[in-house]
């Protein structure tokens, strides 16, 4: 049969829309994820394997998911861990940040800037009912709290409750606690969006006591994190049958009943509690580093879910290797629905969240980034548990560092974006942002400091990342070692910027270790830059000349002589002194490497060989990434080279783009 | 009536006598990219051409150094992509002169002179200038009006298809708005081959094209779809082409560009291989018109 001639090009183009369709599949085709495991690192130090417990908690949590609110009852077992007694105890009711605009949260909140400054549909309250100690006599004592921050009378989450009585240095007492935690709309990684709840920093908890007795208290600041004592949790949580729970911790038993589900979880060597509650929530689990790691997600978000577990089971791996076992045997996830966006990228002991739509590309890698950001807090936060209002960088900026380390081992240099013709990985992105911050604030500051959500990012996360990752390429390896000792040796404790210092400086040495703290105390910076090239033919001497006597006047001859010398003149400005290479490539193409102390706002270097240096480059390997141009890192003799690829690859663009916009 | 016009041999795009046309708009087009390209490269130029390998270093894996020179420069690249932007609106005028240069010459069997072609040019530009602006504004009120829509029902769709589901009605609903968009443009061809090859005013073309179209659909949309394939397939393929040869030596880069300008002047070809086709339908259209109607054209 003779196909007619509509018929052939129909034919024609099924044929080509197949061939379409194979060619887009082979152009959009990602590598698979193979986690090349960064050399493990090893350290002579074990881990603790497990916490001083001071603050635990034994709650009975009952959600009424109509009035979105927790009524809870429960003992706090409280140790006074420090060596002066004390006679006053601080606790935070957090979730009162939300309950009207005079907190300290809402008042310093910028409206449409960064996370929390959504609109609040419905405050939050949380109210203590009963706080008595039996040790003490039984009596309440919350009729005696008092606010605990006079400079901020309107701010409800930070109490200071005086006792009755002395606890004594290693004294043990327990609080009966009595109260009702009423949540946001959703907002700052709490609340409720219809039928999802994320209840976080819903029970009161004491704040974490120093060694000198005093209270690590604070309210709660917009950019503020949470800082507290290590303890076991025993929690039971009530909710409707048909509600599915995700929580920190272990569950050890569940059952339904009267048309509610009640569920217990427990869970040693952690410092906070928050869990999950949804009717539509979808599970998935999966096992890696013997740990069981269970994502619960929206109906729909499979392949997000999917991305997000595997970036998970792949950051145990190498988190594990770099900084000890996860010492948990549960890791669980929660992704929030739409519309609860502000509930996601938050790190809950044994528990993160993350976020982004069911559409996540795997080619563009935030929801991996995310979950392994999240997930690098369970050491960064977690088990070495700083104090994340005082020094955020401590969790972010470090959390930040290793975030990037896991990204490299399992996606190279298409970590966070790997299209093609287009592969960006995460140093780039980091040092982009941290730039884009313009050093303008110290990085080891409180919190509350920083001038802006956005300053708090790019100084707390991406600076403090940008200064390890520099230190660690000038360094080689040195921040990497000494950190993988920091968060062993630290494990289950409370380090401050210090210990980290004298862990870097152990590994690096003290000239290394001071530009850490001249980089993170004092703003630090840096910027190298090749200032000239000059050569010229190598001459015969001519001039006055005194010796051998007498005195004798040598004409020019104007004669070469073989070869020719060269000045390349490198300048460094800024407050960091960092040794850096130098590339000399001569005409020809041979390249000659000298290195520079980074002492002095200048150094010359002199070069005399048989073709001049036709290009100089400093730091040709980019192990300074702090360096605030890297155009000016690089100059060419006889000017800069054409571009030819941007040319062509725009002039291509636009012809295809006329093709499509013109008739 | 043109006697040209649905003779067989109008429309047939090999002779060698359309090739000026043809390279008249694959010219016209180079020269304007040039000069955009131009631009940017000349920003490159200066920011990284002292680094060796000069702006291989862009295409580096990582994009430490892509992105550092769009951190640096980020105020002048916005100001050149809006000039970009501007310069492809003033390249419309000049495209709509060449294509319908290349239109007069399809459209006619007969090797026409070049005094001929320009004045018969220059009479249909106002008829075409009018129909473009008449279709353009017909389509961008398509992609706002299912824009709209999709909104509207955005939050319905959501709830009662659930997050998903919403997500993929909306984008179902902007994906027949583009569709209709395209097949709007291929009436818009339709048109301006009515306007060149039956020397109609617009307004009797706009009729004429809306008949042959309701009557010829299925051979306008056997005729363009190869073409438009056709078209995908060799923009993809030098995009494939790019991912696995890379660029990363100068023999690969000359051989880049030589396969990318072969790609821009098959989507010239293609594209006046489609319009020579629409002529030939238009042709064996308009003839079922007048047999089956008796409609007069206007010979303008």
């Amino acid at each position: 049969m003779r196909l007619s001639r509509t018929g052939r090009e129909a034919l024609a183009g099924a044929v080509l829309s197949m061939a379409c369709v194979l060619a887009l599949r082979s152009l959009c085709a990602v590598p698979g994820e193979t986690l090349q495991p960064s050399a493990p690192v090893t350290s002579a130090v074990t881990p603790a394997a497990h916490a001083d417990p001071v603050a635990s908690y034994d709650i009975d949590a009952r959600l009424d998911t109509v009035a979105h609110s927790v009524h809870a009852t429960g003992t706090i077992e409280w140790r006074n861990r420090s060596t002066v007694a004390v006679r006053e105890v601080f606790v935070h009711l957090y979730l009162n940040a939300f309950k009207n605009s005079q907190s300290a949260f809402m008042q310093e909140r910028r409206p449409g800037v960064g996370r929390g400054t959504g609109t609040l549909r419905e405050f939050a309250s949380m109210d203590v009912k009963r706080f008595s100690a039996r040790e003490l006599g039984g009596d309440d004592l919350w009729k005696q709290a008092a606010r605990a921050n006079p400079e901020l009378p309107d701010d409800e989450t930070d109490f200071r409750v005086p006792l009755p009585a002395e606890v004594a240095p290693g004294q043990t007492i327990h609080f009966e606690v009595e109260w009702d935690s009423k949540l946001p709309s959703i907002v700052e990684r709490t609340g409720f969006q219809d039928t999802f709840h994320m209840v976080g920093q819903w029970f009161p908890k004491i704040a974490r006591l120093e060694d000198d007795g005093s209270f690590a208290h604070f309210p709660f600041h917009h950019l503020s994190e949470f800082y507290a004592d290590f303890g076991t949790y025993d929690v039971r949580i009530d909710v409707p049958s048909t509600f599915r729970i995700a929580a920190v911790g272990k569950l050890v038993s569940e059952k339904v009943e009267g048309g509610r589900r009640i569920e217990r979880y427990q869970q040693a060597d952690i410092h906070d509690f928050a869990f999950s509650a949804w009717d539509r929530f979808v599970m998935r689990d999966g096992m890696s580093q013997g740990v069981r790691v269970r994502i619960w997600y929206p109906p729909g978000f499979d392949d997000v879910a999917a991305q997000e577990l595997r970036a998970a089971e792949l950051s145990l791996a190498e988190y594990g290797s770099l900084y000890g076992a996860y010492p948990y045997e549960q890791l669980t996830i929660v992704h929030p629905p739409a519309g609860a966006e502000e509930a996601g990228g938050m790190e809950y002991p044994t528990l993160i969240t993350t976020g982004g739509p069911w559409y996540s590309l795997r080619a563009i890698g935030t929801a991996r980034g995310v979950t392994i950001h999240e997930l690098g807090h369970q050491y960064f936060y977690g088990l070495v548990a700083t104090d994340e209002h005082r020094f955020p960088f401590l969790d972010e900026g470090l959390t930040t560092f290793a975030e990037g380390e896991v990204l490299s081992a399992g996606w190279g240099a298409g970590g966070l974006v790997d299209l093609p013709g287009l592969r960006v990985d995460h140093a780039s992105i980091m040092r982009w942002v941290a730039l884009e911050g313009r050093n303008a604030e110290v990085v080891a500051q409180p919190a509350e400091r920083f001038s802006s959500a956005s300053s708090y990012s790019a100084h707390a996360y991406m600076r403090a990342g940008l200064i390890l990752i520099t230190l660690d390429r000038v360094y080689p390896g040195t921040v990497r070692r000494s950190l993988g000792t920091y968060a062993r040796k630290f494990r289950f404790r409370h380090p401050t910027p210090d210990a980290l210092v004298r862990e870097f400086e152990a590994e690096a040495g003290a000239d290394a270790a001071k530009q850490l703290k001249t980089a993170i105390h004092e703003r630090g910076w840096i910027d190298y830059a090749i200032q000239s090239i000059g050569c010229e033919l190598k001459r015969a001497p001519f001039g006055l000349f005194d010796s051998p006597p007498p005195r004798r006047a040598v004409a020019d001859s104007y004669a070469a002589l073989d070869g020719f010398r060269c000045d390349v003149v490198v300048a460094r400005r800024g407050t960091l002194t960092l040794p850096v290479d130098i590339d000399l490539v001569v005409e020809g193409g041979s390249r000659t490497r000298r290195r520079w102390d980074g002492v002095g706002d200048t150094t010359t270097l002199r070069y005399e060989g048989a073709a001049p240096v036709d290009i100089a480059v400093v730091d040709p390997e980019h192990r300074v990434l702090l360096d605030e141009d890297l155009t000016n890192n690089a100059v060419r003799r006889l000017g800069p080279a054409r571009a030819r690829q941007v040319v062509d690859g725009v002039l291509y663009a636009a012809q295809l783009a006329l093709s499509g916009a013109t008739p | 009536m043109s006697a040209a016009a649905g003779s067989p041999a109008a429309g047939r795009l090999w002779p060698l006598r359309h090739a000026p046309w043809i390279l008249l708009i694959y010219a016209t087009r180079s020269i304007a990219a040039f000069m955009v390209g131009s631009s940017f490269g000349a920003l490159a130029t200066r920011a990284i051409g002292g680094w060796p390998g000069g702006d291989a270093a862009l295409l580096e894996p990582g994009g430490l150094m892509l992105s550092e020179l769009v951190r640096l420069r980020m105020d002048s690249l916005l100001t050149l992509v809006t000039h970009a932007g501007l310069f492809a609106i003033a390249m419309v005028p000049v495209g709509m002169v060449t294509s319908t240069l290349l239109l007069v010459s399809l459209c006619d069997p007969r090797r026409v002179m070049l005094p001929e072609t320009l004045a018969r040019c220059g009479k249909h530009l106002g008829p075409t200038l009018v129909a473009y602006l008449v279709m353009t504004s017909f389509q961008v009120a398509i992609v706002w009006f299912f824009y709209m829509l999709a909104e509207l029902l955005s939050l319905k769709l959501t709830s009662g298809l659930g997050v998903r589901g919403g997500d993929l009605a909306y984008g179902a609903i902007i994906g027949v708005s583009l569709i209709i968009v395209w097949l709007v443009s291929i009436l818009h061809d339709v048109i301006r081959v009515a306007i060149v090859g039956r020397s109609l005013r617009t307004l009797p073309a706009m009729a004429a094209g809306w008949s042959i179209a309701r009557r010829r659909w299925p051979e306008l949309l056997a005729a363009l779809w190869p073409r438009a394939a056709g078209a995908i397939l060799v923009v993809l393929g030098s995009l494939l082409w790019l991912r696995h040869t890379g660029m990363s030596t100068s023999p690969r880069l000359a051989l880049m560009a030589l396969v990318q300008q072969v790609v821009a002047v098959s989507l010239v070809v293609l594209r006046a291989s489609w319009l020579s086709r629409a002529a030939e339908i238009v042709g064996a259209g308009a003839s079922d018109a007048v047999a089956d109607e008796g409609l007069e054209y206007d010979q303008g």
